[in-house]
């Protein structure tokens, strides 16, 4: 019945606190402060059964039969230690294997990430000197950079002027509204401006 | 990112001019296929639409192959280099080709004969005339010459350090960051998976807590048990020793009522005629100061 005693915390809360990562860092204060709370409750309280200064007793008492039976009974006495009626040890268990589970999947994604960065490295630093740089080598290392024939461009051939540029395409949208006014103002009035 | 890796001097306006569009998509403009169909193997050495949503590297790696690959003799067909600074020549001018040429033909006056030999040949056959207007063109070459002299290392040096500067501003720059990120991307990443031994301490901390609520219990009945016994046992304590005082209190009570009861006014009287004459007799023996 009686499991593992403890008195103090064994978790070495230094290497824990290492790996908090900083936005967390309140709610592992507050998890140790718990913990601590619950560390100050068990040191408060003796860690056996304190002793009873029976003999005393027995010297002030006119019965000391009864004094006797008191020590008898006070001796013989066995605290039942509490037990997890919850099950919340058996709960905490469930929690921990789905989280080995959850952050093996988020070690493999890391690791993953991991891997793409070191082959862009990898890609980088393939890259040509300038020196031997050609025009044809930019054109293949960075084709969004160069004239497309597959996707043709506005005059002046610059990102901001294109039509996929939403900033652009409000402009364009606004002369169109521009020219059907001008349609509008020019069937309206063109027997006068003739 | 990678939009900070792409350097400038490929902006389309100067492309436009210079790089023809049938060129640039010679491998990928040809092909009709829809992307999917051009899904490339590894081990092709074309180099593919952008569209086909290769990533990055892989990409690069591919058109590195294509360039750097086996395939191609580096060795006797290296890739033109751009110079940094001109070929050496003599006079200013002259190139040193042509003095290296020759020389194995005329021996080393040959070329300064060649060159003067010439000057002569030109004005003795009178194409170059030396009209009045001559004067004007020795004067300009001259000049020429003169500012060259004076402030050519100037400009050269001018020309060569914002060419560098340019360079590192255009390429170099944003190469090198793209990869300090991708390294400090590996950092953090490596230091998020270190992180993740934090769990173990976590869930080590919370059965800890469990245990330590079961001991805080274990402990407050232990000490119950001792503060009830304590209790009682003092509460007998308490209570004889109250029995006794109210007894011993009873008794000394009751003898003096009856002792007091006793006593008779003749009694009184001579206990305090007595008293009197104590009195009487120490101030006597000890008289008033």
């Amino acid at each position: 019945m009686a499991s593992k005693r403890v008195a103090q915390s064994a978790v070495n809360w230094k290497a824990f606190a290492e790996r908090v990562p900083p936005n967390q860092r309140e709610y592992f204060r507050l998890f140790k402060a718990k913990n601590d709370i619950f560390v100050n409750r068990v040191d408060s309280l003796p860690a056996a059964m304190p002793k009873i200064d029976f003999a005393f007793y027995r010297s002030k008492l006119s019965s000391s039969a009864m004094v006797d039976q008191f020590e008898k009974a006070y001796s013989g006495m066995s605290v039942p230690y509490p037990t997890d009626k919850d099950n919340i040890l058996a709960g905490v268990d469930k929690e921990e294997q789905k989280a080995a589970v959850d952050t093996k999947a988020y070690v493999a994604e890391l690791k993953k990430e991991i891997e793409e960065s070191k082959a862009m490295i990898k890609a980088i630093d393939s890259l040509p000197p300038p020196d031997e740089m050609t025009r044809e080598m930019f054109a293949y290392y960075f084709p969004d950079r160069v004239p497309n024939a597959n996707k043709p461009t506005f005059w002046p051939h610059s990102p901001q002027y294109q039509l996929t540029d939403p900033e652009y395409a409000k402009h364009f949208i606004n002369y169109q509204n521009d020219f059907r006014l001008g349609k509008f103002l020019k069937s309206k009035l063109g027997k006068y401006l003739n | 990112m990678l939009s900070a890796l792409v350097p400038r001097f490929g902006s389309s306006r100067v492309l436009l001019r210079f790089c023809p569009p049938q060129r640039v998509l010679s491998v990928a403009g040809a092909s009709t296929k829809t992307p999917a169909q051009s899904k490339p193997d590894a081990t092709s050495n074309t180099v593919t639409d952008p569209e086909d949503n290769l990533p990055q590297h892989e990409r690069w790696m591919q058109i590195n192959k294509v360039f750097y690959g086996p395939e191609r003799d580096l060795v006797n067909y290296p890739h033109p280099k751009m110079k940094e600074v001109g070929d050496k020549v003599r006079l200013g001018i002259i190139p040193e080709e042509l003095f290296q040429w020759l020389y194995p033909k005329t021996g080393v006056t040959g070329p300064y004969i060649f060159i003067w030999g010439g000057v002569a040949y030109l004005l003795s056959k009178e194409i170059v005339v030396l009209d009045h207007s001559f004067s004007h063109a020795v004067g300009f070459v001259l000049a020429v010459w003169y500012l060259r002299w004076k402030l050519g290392p100037m400009a050269e040096k001018f020309f060569t350090d914002f060419q560098k500067q340019h360079v590192e501003n255009i390429y170099l720059n944003p190469v090198k960051k793209g990869k300090k990120v991708h390294e400090l991307t590996i950092e953090q990443l490596e230091k998020e998976i270190w992180r993740q031994d934090g769990q173990k301490y976590l869930y080590e901390a919370k059965r800890e807590n469990v245990a330590l609520q079961l001991e805080a219990e274990y402990r407050r009945r232990m000490d119950t048990v001792y503060e009830q016994v304590r209790r009682r046992l003092n509460y007998q304590l308490d209570m004889e020793t109250a029995k006794r005082r109210h007894e011993q209190e009873h008794m000394v009570n009751w003898i003096v009522s009856n002792v007091v009861k006793n006593i008779t006014p003749q009694q009184e009287k001579e206990s305090i005629a007595s008293c009197i004459k104590n009195l009487k007799q120490l101030a006597s023996v000890q008289p008033a100061v």
